[in-house]
């Protein structure tokens, strides 16, 4: 008896510390990582999920992360004086896709497919990322880190209003069409602008708006931009197109589309506050979710932040699609314009898309990988993705709704989403992330600062500065002297890589390009 | 006791290497830089003038001269005629005058870049306060931000907001020093108040305005902080001021030839301009 007494003691005791003992393969016990990331906050977009991350691999491997972080606007000078110091503070960081490039080109990063195929760490599968995601982790083939957050942008509206019947009765007598729901040619977007531009459609005693954007300068409006353009420029004649042409570098910015697109968003806002000139992301999400515009295109932070009724009016109101495309496109390779019977549609990753890299001068690569791996998997991931402060946009296979993808509805109840928006959300961002066409990343060396020329002269033509075609020459000049001081050569190489320009390809441009 | 030069020497050492390691070696790296192309993760090429050229043509450095002399023109007369104002009108032997120049002090001491973060919601367009008032009052709300040119004006009034305090403290100082027995004397020869300030006081505090102009000329041409916070130096490039485009060029781009070039090429232009303005007004003072 007292033997089985001593027995069942030691089988209560050792049962459970044999259950917490940690995976000896994920052993990182006295092991401290230092991770840069976005500043939010604890419970901020992209920071926050770090905290938890942390928590959950500390219990599964006795290591800690030391989460480091940094203003959105210093981050990329911050961690680049790091590398170029060879200082050595950060393990690793959170990345915005575009940094990928000079990252490479430094040499600062290390590829994870060795870890990846080792089968130690949390387990995560290349097949649940899309290929349009995929491509942001990868450089020739090598990959640099787990996918995270899935950026891009798609149209919001307030189904409410397009499906109101005196709102589409009103709309039909004006133009001679039913409202479409959900609008799919920037024409109709247009329309639907300046109807609901200048009357007061909510009640509140003031005129609303028909469209609202984000359009300050060095405050993302850039991307507003890449979205709306890339049916103008982006077609099954043109897939790969739209920045630099692939046998000189020239840049392409002047090219009939860009400059058709340029026009349609100067015409969206003049059907939107004159004020959005200088908002950030946070002004013109609150502008609609306050019920003040009809429409607006951004990323799914949008549709997250909908659902918090403490600042949204428009939960269970969203109506969500991908970017509206054009029945007319222009076609870089072949030098015309063509047109379509239906309209050309164009998904995007526009926005950072933020994953983590490891740093080839981290002493512990391994244990920031597993870190990484363990925000991939599965269960860390549909938790990130159904709560809105996390930040973490829906776009791995995982993330859809059954049956495209592994997600339960109630994983987004449970967090308080109202299930038509779920619904909108999800299917809107499936279409946009499996599209056919898909506009092209920019992701070589040079890519902030290309992207900031880009940035400050379409403010200045939203601000009346400058008219388009100042604006487009002064992109070009500006790319040129981008290019020349950082090597025409070079960046030719590497431009062509990342869009995967091949020889053949060089073929069939050349015939209707003399170089 | 008798000091060696040796032991002169090795006392001033470490005074010495402090200062060649933090002020006379950047700068000389700085001057260095100025005639490579910096490549990000691809080393350097000596590219002679080319940077300094490249300067000359920049339409962007010349939006950004101009930017920063537009805020800089409308902030350093209104600073430095305010804190006149203020010191003239503060310097009185009346209870209570303590208090309000402590009060005119704050603004000085604020944190620039929390009070530009408060000026973003001060100016906001869409039912910000000045607006609201504005709308109150029946006229038209003004585009504080989104305005290529207001937005200038934003800025300024900031800057103003915060330095008219530093330019009070400064003319105070100087009023009180002046004696009173020759304000006695003036009250004597006339009743007028202008007379006074003109014939009297503006002469012996001009000494005191070439400090204040020198010392906002210096500090205004490194305004940074309160346009980046503001409008990030929009719309467009229309608030992008001179040290914004060096730290973007040097930092953000990595392009840091360039960044030190301009950053040459402005303390070349600073220093020669602050001397003869210190020349002209000693001539003047003479």
């Amino acid at each position: 008896m007292k033997k089985l007494s001593i027995l069942l003691i030691m089988v209560l005791i050792l049962v459970p510390v044999m259950l917490l003992a940690i995976d000896p393969n994920r052993d990182y016990r006295g092991v401290t990582i230092r991770i840069a990331v976005m500043q939010s906050g604890r419970k901020g977009a992209i920071s926050g999920p770090l905290y938890d991350a942390a928590e959950l691999w500390n219990k599964e491997t006795g290591g800690k992360v030391e989460i480091v972080e940094i203003p959105f606007e210093d981050m990329y000078e911050k961690i680049m004086t790091d590398l170029i110091a060879g200082t050595g503070y950060y393990d690793g960081a959170i990345i915005a896709s575009w940094w990928l490039g000079d990252l490479v080109a430094g040499d600062y990063v290390v590829p994870i497919d060795e870890y990846y195929e080792k089968g130690t760490h949390p387990v995560w599968k290349k097949e649940w990322v899309p290929p349009a995601l995929a491509i942001l982790h990868e450089w020739k083939g090598k990959w640099y880190g787990p996918p995270n957050d899935s950026d891009g942008q798609i149209l919001y509206y307030r189904y409410d209003l397009f499906t109101d019947p005196e709102i589409r009765k009103k709309f039909k007598e004006k133009y001679g069409y039913d409202i479409p729901v959900p609008p799919r040619t920037w024409d109709q977007v247009l329309d639907l602008a300046e109807f609901f531009t200048g009357w007061d459609w909510n009640n509140d005693g003031e005129p609303d708006y028909g469209f609202v954007m984000h359009l300050k300068v060095h405050g993302q409006a850039f991307f507003h931009f890449m979205s709306l353009s890339a049916p103008f420029v982006i077609n099954p004649y043109n897939p790969k197109l739209y920045w630099f042409d692939p046998i000189d570098m020239k840049p392409l910015i002047k090219s009939p589309g860009h400059k058709k697109a340029l026009e349609l968003l100067l015409k969206l806002h003049s059907y939107g506050p004159p004020a959005e000139v200088s908002w950030d992301l946070g002004e013109a999400w609150d502008f609609f979710l306050r019920g003040k515009a009809a429409m607006t295109f951004t990323w799914g932070d949008l549709g997250s932040l909908a659902q918090d009724e403490s600042r949204s009016k428009v939960k269970g109101k969203l109506g969500c699609a991908i970017i509206p495309g054009t029945y007319e496109s222009y076609d870089i390779v072949h030098g015309k314009w063509v047109k379509f019977d239906k309209p050309n549609i164009v998904g995007n990753t526009t926005g950072a898309s933020w994953y983590g890299v490891i740093f080839k001068h981290s002493k512990h690569p391994e244990a920031v990988y597993d870190y990484y791996a363990l925000m991939a998997r599965r269960d860390f991931s549909l938790w990130n993705i159904s709560n809105g402060w996390t930040g973490v946009d829906p776009g791995l296979k995982i993330h859809f709704l059954r049956p495209l993808g592994e997600a339960k509805m109630r994983d987004f109840l449970k967090y308080g989403w109202d299930p038509g928006d779920v619904d909108e959300y999800l299917a809107a961002y499936y279409e946009n992330f499996f599209s056919e066409l898909l506009f092209p990343y920019l992701r070589i060396p040079g890519t902030p600062e290309y992207w900031d020329s880009l940035d400050i002269h379409l403010s200045e033509v939203v601000s009346g500065q400058k008219t388009i075609d100042e604006a487009l020459d002064a992109i070009y000049k500006d790319w040129e002297k981008i290019t020349k001081r950082l090597g025409r050569k070079e960046q030719l190489k590497l431009y062509r890589e990342s869009i995967n320009w091949t020889e053949e390809d060089d073929k069939e441009y050349l015939k209707y390009h003399k170089k | 006791m008798r000091v060696s030069k040796l032991t002169k020497f090795l006392i001033l050492l470490p005074a010495l290497a402090l200062v060649l390691f933090i002020a006379i070696y950047p700068l000389i790296n700085t001057v260095r830089y100025t005639f490579l192309n910096y490549r990000l993760g691809r080393g350097s090429v000596f590219i002679g003038f080319e940077n300094i050229m490249s300067f000359f043509t920049d339409d962007r450095v010349l939006e950004s001269v101009i930017a920063t002399l537009v805020i800089m023109g409308i902030a350093i007369p209104s600073e430095i005629f305010l804190g006149l104002l203020l010191a003239v009108l503060v310097d009185k032997p009346i209870r209570g005058m303590k208090f309000f120049r402590t009060i005119f002090s704050f603004p000085f001491f604020a944190t620039p870049a929390a009070v530009a973060f408060l000026s973003v919601t001060i100016f906001y367009e869409q039912g910000g306060p000045v607006n609201s008032l504005l709308s109150f009052l029946g006229l038209d709300p003004i585009r504080w931000l989104s305005s290529p040119d207001w937005a200038r004006v934003s800025v300024a009034l900031v800057d103003i907001w915060q330095w008219t305090p530093f330019c009070f403290l400064i003319f105070l100082a100087g009023l009180q020093s002046i004696p009173q027995d020759l304000y006695e004397a003036a009250w004597l020869e006339t009743k007028s108040k202008w007379q006074v300030f003109w014939k009297i006081t503006f002469p012996l505090i001009t000494p005191v305005f070439a400090v204040v102009l020198i010392l906002r000329l210096m500090e205004a041409m490194k305004i940074f902080d309160v346009p980046a916070v503001m409008t990030k130096g929009g719309p467009g490039n229309a608030t992008e001021v001179f040290p914004m485009l060096i730290y973007r060029t040097g930092l953000k781009y990595f392009n840091l030839g360039y960044a030190s070039a301009m950053g040459f090429i402005l303390l070349i232009v600073e220093i020669p301009l602050l001397m003869w303005i210190i020349k002209r007004l000693r001539a003047i003072f003479d």
